[in-house]
């Protein structure tokens, strides 16, 4: 008989070489089950949370892509008028355009001109600008106030003051601010989260589109043309 | 029938054998039990990394995309910050009540009365008329204060002379 010829065996008692091997298989089973619980837990845990990770980055990437393709027709032109509504340099020359020639629609003459006490701020910087208006009629003088504000770039009236010319007509001598302000230097990281346009950004697009924008002419470069008298 | 020479101290009792079948049978339970744990920790490991993966692969599908369309996205951005300053300017004083405070008092002037001077200010219109007579000018103020809009009116100067009738001087709020 085997068993006896072991001694190890020979020292066990048949009770407990009975159990020994299920006993053994049962304790290394639930060893092992333990280290692959929490090793296991953890790491697809991990994994888990890297999936989750990858996927919310997806949707943000997806979502950013899905408003670049809507807004790409929408904001074509409305860049542009937004820019020449509230430019980024100083729009002194546009603004003086704009003044006479809505001064001459009205039938008044602009005199003393005058840019002063410009203003450096954060976002938006500013300047005023002063003139006089001589004009015969007192409803061109409303309507010349009133369609300021219609016109671009942005001006706000900051004070009028209106009184009998003594040769008979008005003189009105106004303060307007014009402003600008630099334009972005940065893009936002390609990760980050996009939005379009909000209802009230519309809004303000809408109101600013409507903005009458000065003249601008585009002087086209002359052909070569065949002269008569090519000595003269 | 045959003749056990093994001897009794040899042999196992009987619970322990039947102990024995006992645990034999939760080895084998535990062992399955063990063999299924494995293959599920190791399928949801490979299943999520494959899709971790598919994700990665599909953002930089993505962000292909996005930089083909980084002109409409400066734009975008471009835009947004004029707006965001635009509004800002926007809420700032126009003078468009001003304005409009002007346009309703020269409509209200009654026969015989005439703009003297006017002063529209940043939260105020000042409006200076000339009226010919006391029937007018009470005409006149009676009208300014029939007007609906107007937060404050307030008599800034009255004055009579026989030679030019009546000034009246109003400030308006609106």
């Amino acid at each position: 008989m085997k068993h006896f010829k072991n001694p190890f065996v020979r020292l066990l008692g048949p009770n407990v070489r009975l159990l020994l091997v299920p006993i053994a298989i049962i304790g290394i089973d639930v060893t092992l089950f333990a280290y692959l619980a929490s090793t296991g837990y953890s790491r697809i845990t991990k994994q888990l949370s890297e999936y989750r990770s990858a996927q919310g980055s997806e949707k943000v990437l997806s979502d950013k892509l899905e408003i670049l393709r809507q807004v790409e027709a929408e904001i074509s032109t409305g860049a542009e008028s937004t820019v020449i509504a509230l430019p980024n340099k100083n729009p002194g020359i546009f603004s003086i355009s704009q003044l006479r020639l809505l001064s001459s629609e009205n039938g008044f003459v602009i005199e003393n001109l005058e840019l002063a006490n410009e203003l450096r701020d954060q976002d938006v910087d500013k300047m005023d600008l002063k003139m006089d208006l001589v004009g015969q009629d007192l409803p061109s003088v409303v309507n010349f106030l009133t369609n300021i504000q219609a016109l671009a770039p942005i001006m706000t009236i900051s004070e009028v003051n209106i009184e009998v010319e003594k040769e008979g007509g008005w003189l009105t001598k106004m303060q307007v601010s014009i402003y600008w302000s630099s334009l972005p230097t940065t893009l936002p990281k390609i990760d980050e989260r996009t939005q379009g346009l909000t209802q009230q950004e519309v809004q303000i697009l809408t109101k600013v589109s409507n903005l009458k924008p000065p003249l601008f002419s585009v002087l086209e470069p002359s052909l070569p043309r065949s002269r008569s008298q090519p000595f003269n | 029938m045959g003749i056990n020479l093994l001897p009794q101290e040899f042999k196992p009792k009987g619970y322990v054998v039947k102990l024995a079948k006992a645990l034999n049978k939760l080895a084998i339970v535990s062992v399955a039990v063990l063999l299924a744990t494995v293959v599920i920790l190791l399928g949801s490991f490979i299943f999520l990394s494959q899709r971790t993966k598919s994700s990665v692969s599909n953002q930089e599908n993505l962000r292909g995309q996005i930089q083909v369309l980084q002109a409409t996205e400066q734009r975008l951005v471009l835009l947004k910050d004029r707006l965001k300053k635009v509004e800002k300017v926007l809420d700032l004083p126009s003078g468009k009540e001003e304005v409009e405070i002007f346009q309703e008092i020269l409509e209200l002037m009654p026969d015989g009365t005439n703009l003297a001077e006017a002063k529209l200010l940043k939260d105020s219109a000042q409006i200076e008329v000339a009226v010919d007579n006391l029937a007018n000018t009470s005409q006149f103020l009676a009208s300014v204060v029939a007007t609906q809009g107007l937060k404050r009116v307030t008599l800034i100067n009255f004055e009579f002379k026989p030679e030019k009738g009546y000034t009246v001087g109003l400030d308006f709020v609106k």
